[in-house]
């Protein structure tokens, strides 16, 4: 007896001191999904999803034990700026692989190898937000990077959505490439070391501070690339309205959370002996991503796009906080708003990934006289995009609240002026669609609803078909709610300075 | 410079290689006597009049397998390493190195399954 | 100047010069066939690049994988698809001339600053055991003592990267109607004749 508790006391320690147990599980659970589909001749759809969603809770309960078992003994800023951001990337996959099970099986896609991908891609992610050298950020990249391109173009039918795929693949392409040439120079110029806090002795700033802007420089556009920051955002709408919806869901958060720890890490750690030029740089491009990202998006004619135009714009409001961190409240608002952000983008792409299933367009004036078909998705709609903008008695206001007085504390006034006068812009387009959806008169009320669903698929769809609903449900009450509770947040994420 | 000076020999044979073909094309060039006709510029086809176009598509096949051997391809090119050292490196590398050939085997198992390796 | 020295010098110039005539064969040549050919000259220039800057296993995986394999397969992507329809020529608009201007602008920082940094005064850390007459089997062996020791999450990652970048080819360049008309035949359904459009 014992011998039992002795060892049960062991193995708690062994595998909390494990600390890539999260993915360790989660690779498992990709294998067995491969493995599953292969014994199966994919016939066992639902048993797929259920493994995959298993896993994702599996991993997420291990990793918070793991952090209060830590949390416990020693507090590591670094370790809980990571722990936060591989959460937040378990909760983007969960909740956007609950949302993209129908899309999948509807169209009549293999689910097996879309599962795999979203594992994949939310391994990487989760990888590169804890990753401590040049060469796990940069495989984990790769990883990030290879799976959502294989997402983009898995409708492989539609001409737009190969498009997609290639523009992505090219452009990740080039910023990897951008990106491996800033770590040479930083691998060279500090004598051969691949740890981020070794790299910081070896260097020596003020003797080579030329090479290092340059190295800065391609790094910031590498990563750049990935947040899709102003003058590296091409990319974005055409990637976001070629992919299938559920897809762009996913990596309009997964990818840009990754690359978000990444460029706060990467800067934070590597790059602090000059943080008054790249804070300038940056400032600039997230004041040029704001004021473009929502002028264009005021223009768009599809939801994806005007999406993705939005998303360029929200990456600005966050790069705010990245800026704004000290050492006494770190990056809290940062992840604050990063976190809430999910959840609002999340929640607004399972509405349009609904509505796109039941009428098989996304084109802003098909949702005229939405209310009258279906006033639980409307609503759903209307919160997140309120959230989106920031209305006052939502999530999103006092996100975007904090993050601007914690910007404005900081003495960036002319950023936080910019994106104020944008959020007003943003509201104006929200509310574009809000007002359509309420007033419109429904051009289109003859379009069938679930025109695209087949007898065949009927059954699991029917299983599966709430699991959309939740997510999307889960998603905008979260969005709604989470501003009440965001004091607890803010003091989670109030220790994060490296 | 990091002038290393154990490949000369290398390096001699290389340039004698590249000499050789540049050479041989070079002479016939000089020596033989130029006749153009319109014989001489269709492609040879073993003495058969050629058919068709040159440019034809081929099966997609051929990509397929060219696919499935880069990825093994690279596979072996992170083994090798490892092989060099094995018996330094021990049990612990021997299970890391099992792990990574057991979740290749199941892409070559998936690319069986799912038809990537069938000719027809 | 010994005779040696003569012959690296002349190599690495050789080398160089493949691997400019290359990549702009690659970008230039209208014909895609010879770009890829010509690729391929790039791919085998840049490993000889690697042995004449000491990198002998690199430069074994740089033939391996990109001449053996990658290249092979840009050739058999190059002969599945069609012909090209005539040589267009293509606009150069304003588009052309920023590009063409930031590329050189970038490239004159760069050669810029890489000739004033002095890089002779970088302190290499000396790293355990790496011995620096670095025979082939010293160097291997150095790496895969990194490759298992210290960076074992990056190589088990890489064999997930690997899996999954089989499955997505598979699954994208797989013939998906032979695969419906399979499992239309095994279910005898005879209404999905819509599928195929």
């Amino acid at each position: 007896m014992n011998d039992i508790n002795l060892f049960l006391a062991k193995l708690t320690y062994t595998s909390a001191k494990l600390t890539i147990l999260p993915e360790i599980i989660l690779i498992l659970g990709l294998v067995a999904v491969v493995v599953i589909d292969l014994l199966s001749k994919g016939k066992n759809t639902f048993l797929l999803y259920k493994i995959s969603m298993v896993t994702l809770l599996a991993s997420a309960v291990i990793l918070l034990w793991q952090w209060g078992f830590f949390t416990a003994y020693e507090r590591s800023h670094a370790r809980d700026f990571g722990n936060i951001f591989r959460f937040f990337l378990l909760i983007c996959s969960l909740l956007s692989i609950s949302s993209s099970v129908d899309y999948i099986l509807c169209s009549k896609m293999s689910l097996a190898e879309f599962l795999l991908f979203k594992l994949a891609a939310g391994l990487g992610g989760m990888v590169l937000s804890c990753a401590n050298d040049l060469v796990t950020i940069y495989v984990s990249l790769e990883f990030l990077a290879l799976s959502s391109c294989f997402l983009s173009g898995y409708t492989k039918r539609d001409m737009r959505s190969n498009e997609a795929t290639m523009k992505f693949l090219l452009m990740s392409g080039a910023s990897s490439s951008l990106l491996l040439y800033g770590f040479s120079l930083l691998y060279g110029l500090s004598g051969g070391q691949l740890q981020l806090d070794k790299i910081v002795d070896g260097i020596i700033f003020n003797r080579y501070g030329s090479i290092i802007y340059l190295s800065a420089a391609f790094t910031t556009a590498g990563t750049a690339f990935k947040l899709s920051l102003f003058p590296f955002h091409q990319w974005t709408p055409d990637v976001y309205e070629g992919s299938p919806t559920p897809v762009v869901a996913f990596f309009s958060v997964t990818s840009k959370v990754a690359a978000l720890a990444l460029f706060t890490r990467l800067f934070g750690l590597i790059f602090p002996y000059f943080s008054n030029e790249w804070h300038v740089a940056v400032g600039l491009l997230a004041t040029f991503s704001m004021i473009l990202g929502n002028l264009i998006a005021v223009t768009q004619r599809s939801v994806k796009r005007m999406l993705a135009f939005s998303s360029i714009s929200q990456i600005g409001y966050i790069m705010i906080g990245v800026l704004s961190a000290d050492s006494g409240n770190g990056y809290a608002s940062m992840i604050t708003y990063t976190f809430i952000y999910i959840l609002m983008n999340l929640g607004t792409f399972a509405c349009i990934t609904l509505f796109g299933l039941r009428t098989g367009t996304d084109n802003i004036r098909d949702y005229a006289g939405l209310y009258m078909k279906d006033p639980v998705l409307t609503f759903s709609l209307v919160l997140c995009l309120l959230s989106l903008g920031g209305m006052p008695p939502l999530s999103g206001f006092f996100g975007k609240l904090y993050l601007f007085w914690h910007g404005w504390k900081a003495g960036l006034y002319s950023l936080v002026l910019v994106a104020l006068v944008t959020s007003v812009i943003s509201i104006y387009y929200y509310l574009k669609i809000i007002k359509l959806m309420f007033t419109g008169k429904s051009g289109r009320s003859d379009t069938p609803l679930n025109s695209r669903q087949n007898s065949l698929v009927s059954l699991s769809i029917s299983i599966s078909k709430n699991s959309l609903e939740i997510a999307m449900i889960i998603c905008a009450l979260a969005s709604t709610l989470s501003g009440i509770f965001i004091d607890p947040i803010i003091e989670i994420t109030r220790n994060t300075f490296f | 410079m990091f002038l290393s000076h154990q490949y000369d020999s290398f390096w001699i044979f290389l340039l004698v290689c590249i000499s050789i073909p540049l050479l041989a094309f070079s002479i016939t060039r000089f020596a033989a006597p130029p006749r153009e006709g319109p014989e001489k510029s269709t492609s040879y086809e073993s003495g058969i009049e050629p058919k068709g176009d040159t440019w034809i598509r081929f099966q997609i096949r051929y990509y397929m397998f060219a696919l499935v051997f880069t990825v093994f391809d690279v596979e072996t090119v992170f083994l090798y390493p490892w092989a060099t050292s094995f018996e330094e490196l021990g049990l612990f590398a021997f299970v890391e190195v099992i792990v990574f050939i057991f979740i290749l085997i199941v892409g070559l198992v998936y690319a069986w399954r799912k038809g990537a390796l069938e000719w027809c | 100047m010994n005779i040696s020295e003569l012959i690296h010098d002349f190599v690495l110039a050789l080398v160089e010069l493949g691997i400019l005539l290359g990549s702009l064969g690659a970008v230039l040549l209208v014909n895609t066939v010879n770009s890829a050919f010509s690729l391929g000259l790039v791919f085998t220039c840049i490993s000889l690049l690697y042995f004449v800057l000491n990198a002998d296993f690199v430069a074994a995986a740089q033939l391996l994988v990109y001449v053996g394999a990658i290249n092979v397969l840009t050739v058999f992507a190059v002969m599945i698809t069609d012909e090209p329809a005539g040589s267009e020529t293509t606009a150069r608009g304003i588009g052309y001339i920023i590009t063409a201007g930031t590329c050189t602008i970038l490239f004159s920082i760069l050669s810029f600053v890489i000739h004033n940094t002095k890089w002779s005064d970088l302190s290499l850390i000396p790293q355990s055991g790496i011995s620096t007459s670095g025979t082939l089997g010293s160097n291997v062996q150095q790496l895969g003592y990194k490759l298992l020791g210290e960076f074992v999450i990056p190589f088990e990652l890489l064999s997930i990267l690997l899996l999954a970048a089989l499955v997505g080819a598979i699954n994208l360049a797989r013939n998906e109607d032979a695969f419906i008309v399979n499992k239309k035949s095994a279910a005898s359904a005879p209404y999905k004749n819509s599928t195929f459009f």
